[in-house]
């Protein structure tokens, strides 16, 4: 401890940098985390917060929201197979709309408010209830649309009643609406009064079944679908899986990078100090005394860089919230510094295989005090 | 009881047709209070006599007895705390640590092995920097002391845990004759003052006068007892 600290004290120099070093590397690290947090979110949060326990896809989409259909025969059979709680259609279909003079891009969702199409939980305001009102999501990316606004589509002026959090498709600003008002749009954006059917249904299924039963029994019963419970369609969700493995090859990049540089750090250190170390042990101090030294630096320095770096990222996403809505999550920022914490003092075993190598006798070998 | 008791004590270096004899059945016996000089020509096997003696190192054969304990059995671990509370050791080359200031390094033998540094630990370095003419300079780094001072501030920390045996290699080869003698005279005030065993190893001729008694090595042999004008290296 002693001797850990005051070595720090005396070189404060080049153990800032190292800390400072490891800072950089997680903020690196944390952004990272939070533009990936973010971008899957803006993707998968439609689905994540909706009410739904099941979704049902036309067969042909391959589970791909944008391609899927259902006829009008289906939403009847679905409300009448066993386990079924609710029904709702989810229409879904990106628009050119205007809001405060901009043009903008919406995605209206299209279904029944008080059923499982809309999200579970609403952050402010209320529901829509009828034609004309809409609840907005927006995904980190956009800004924001408050409740009160007014967002035009196809003709038709949506009044936002209501928000909710992280439950945006596509990463637009989207707008949860009636069924009738998503099909009203539609087809004024056809021209003719065209067949509007919904891409997907919701499914609530009644209390005490088991969602992934109930969607496998969906998917045998009724030709020409595919049921997923809830997170597996998020799973199936196109693009995300891309997503997150892109930015796991970035995240194993930087570990790496700590583990290399903490690792090369305390090697070199131990190596330039390797006459004290024997001294030390010479003069009577156990080599667990000397490795618990080293392992107390690692903590101490790469400890204060992950701190350092934590707070700078929730500095810096606080400061650039209107331009980039994400902030850090607190278990995936608490896994990371401590991954980066355990990464340090495993790469330390480098520097601790050397002192534990130590031979107290060569303090006795000649050379000039 | 004698401070240091080796008998029949022989080791040997490296195997095969490269070996080195460096101590070929040494007996030698130094009393509590006694302050031994062992002179001898260079690579005659000085140093591995200190080294043994302060169990830095296990003899091919023999038995090594310090205050009445036989050293030669003790594992790593407990090998390393006789040389915390048993010996006080200054060597020829490395003493200091470079980035603890002199009084820390006097300190720092008392932290490890879970004891601390207390108010006594430091009224104790003070005294000790005091006395060999370090009381101005117990801040200072290593660095920013002469050789001299580097070299008491090392006898110091011998001393600091207050050891029954102390063992100094070559205290004076790097100093020029003034600070060599001023050294010599503050290692026996303060061993003879303390009434503890040292052995100094030298073969330095300027030295021979300060000690009770004198031993020659020559190629791992003791001879006892060498007239202290007759020997030279
Ligand atoms: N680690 C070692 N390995 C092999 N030979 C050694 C080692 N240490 C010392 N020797 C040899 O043992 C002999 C005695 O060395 P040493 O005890 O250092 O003598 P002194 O201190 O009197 O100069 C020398 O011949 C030296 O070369
Ligand atoms: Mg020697």
């Amino acid at each position: 401890m002693y001797v850990a600290f005051k070595e720090i004290r005396r070189s404060l120099g080049r153990f800032t940098l190292l800390s400072l070093a490891v800072a950089l590397l997680v903020i690196l690290l944390l952004f990272f985390q939070a533009v990936a947090g973010t971008l899957t979110s803006g993707l998968t949060g439609g689905l994540e917060s909706s009410s739904a326990d099941v979704l049902v896809y036309d067969v042909r989409a391959r589970l791909n929201p944008a391609n899927s259909l259902i006829p009008a025969p289906v939403i009847t059979q679905v409300s009448e197979s066993p386990d079924v709680a609710a029904v709702s259609p989810i229409g879904l279909s990106v628009f050119t709309g205007t809001t405060d003079g901009d043009e903008i891009d919406v995605q209206l969702v299209g279904g029944d408010p008080t059923g499982p199409s809309v999200p579970a939980e609403i952050a402010d305001g209320r529901l829509p209830q009828g034609p004309g009102e809409g609840l907005f999501s927006g995904s980190g990316f956009d800004n924001p649309i408050e409740i009160g606004q007014t967002v035009s589509v196809e003709g038709i002026d949506f009044e936002v009643v209501g928000t909710a959090d992280d439950a945006a498709f596509n990463l637009l600003p989207t707008l949860y609406v009636t069924f009738e008002d998503f099909t009203s749009a539609s087809q004024n954006r056809a021209g003719i009064p065209i067949e509007v059917a919904p891409s997907l249904l919701g499914v609530i299924v009644v209390d005490g079944a088991d969602p992934a039963e109930v969607a496998e029994q969906l998917t045998q019963s009724i030709v020409g679908i595919e049921a997923l419970e809830r997170p597996a369609a998020v799973d199936a969700l196109p693009g995300v899986g891309q997503i997150t493995q892109s930015f796991n090859i970035l995240y194993v990049l930087l570990y790496i990078v700590v583990a290399i540089v903490t690792g090369v750090f305390f090697l070199i250190l131990t190596v330039q100090k390797q006459d004290a170390l024997v001294l030390l042990r010479a003069i009577g101090t156990g080599s667990r005394d000397v490795v618990t030294s080293v392992l107390i630096q690692v903590l101490v320095v790469v400890g204060a860089g992950a701190v350092i770096g934590t707070v700078v990222t929730a500095g810096l996403l606080q400061l650039t919230r209107d331009v980039f809505g994400a902030s850090l999550d607190s278990t995936t920022t608490t896994l990371s510094v401590a991954a980066i914490v355990v990464l340090g003092l495993l790469a330390s075993v480098g520097a601790v295989r050397r002192v534990l190598a130590i031979d107290p006798m060569q303090a006795t070998r000649s050379g000039a005090i | 009881m004698p401070a240091l008791e080796m008998s029949q004590v022989r080791k040997v270096y490296g195997a095969d047709d490269q070996q080195v004899v460096a101590l070929n059945d040494v007996d030698l016996t130094v009393d509590d209070d006694e302050m031994l000089i062992l002179v001898g020509p260079s690579g005659s096997g000085k140093t591995t006599l200190l080294t043994v003696a302060g169990a830095l190192l296990r003899p091919t054969s023999g038995s090594v007895k310090v205050g009445g304990v036989e050293i030669t059995d003790l594992d790593d671990k407990e090998a390393a705390r006789f040389r915390r509370d048993q010996v006080g050791f200054v060597f020829q080359s490395v003493n200091l640590v470079p980035f603890l200031t002199a009084r820390e390094n006097l300190l720092v033998v008392r932290q490890f092995g879970g004891s601390k540094i207390d108010g006594a630990a430091k009224k104790r370095a003070d005294q000790l920097l005091d006395e060999l003419g370090l009381g101005g300079r117990g801040d200072n780094l290593p660095s920013q002391l002469s050789g001299g001072q580097k070299q008491r501030v090392a006898i110091g920390r011998a001393l600091m845990n207050e050891p029954p045996l102390v063992l100094v290699d070559e205290p004076t080869s790097a100093l020029d004759s003034e600070l060599g003698k001023q050294v010599m005279d503050l290692l026996r005030s303060e061993i003879k003052g303390r009434g503890v065993a040292a052995i100094i190893v030298t073969h330095d001729d300027r030295v021979l006068g300060y000690g009770d008694r004198q031993v020659q090595m020559v190629d791992g042999v003791l001879s006892s007892a060498a007239p202290a004008t007759a020997t030279t290296t």
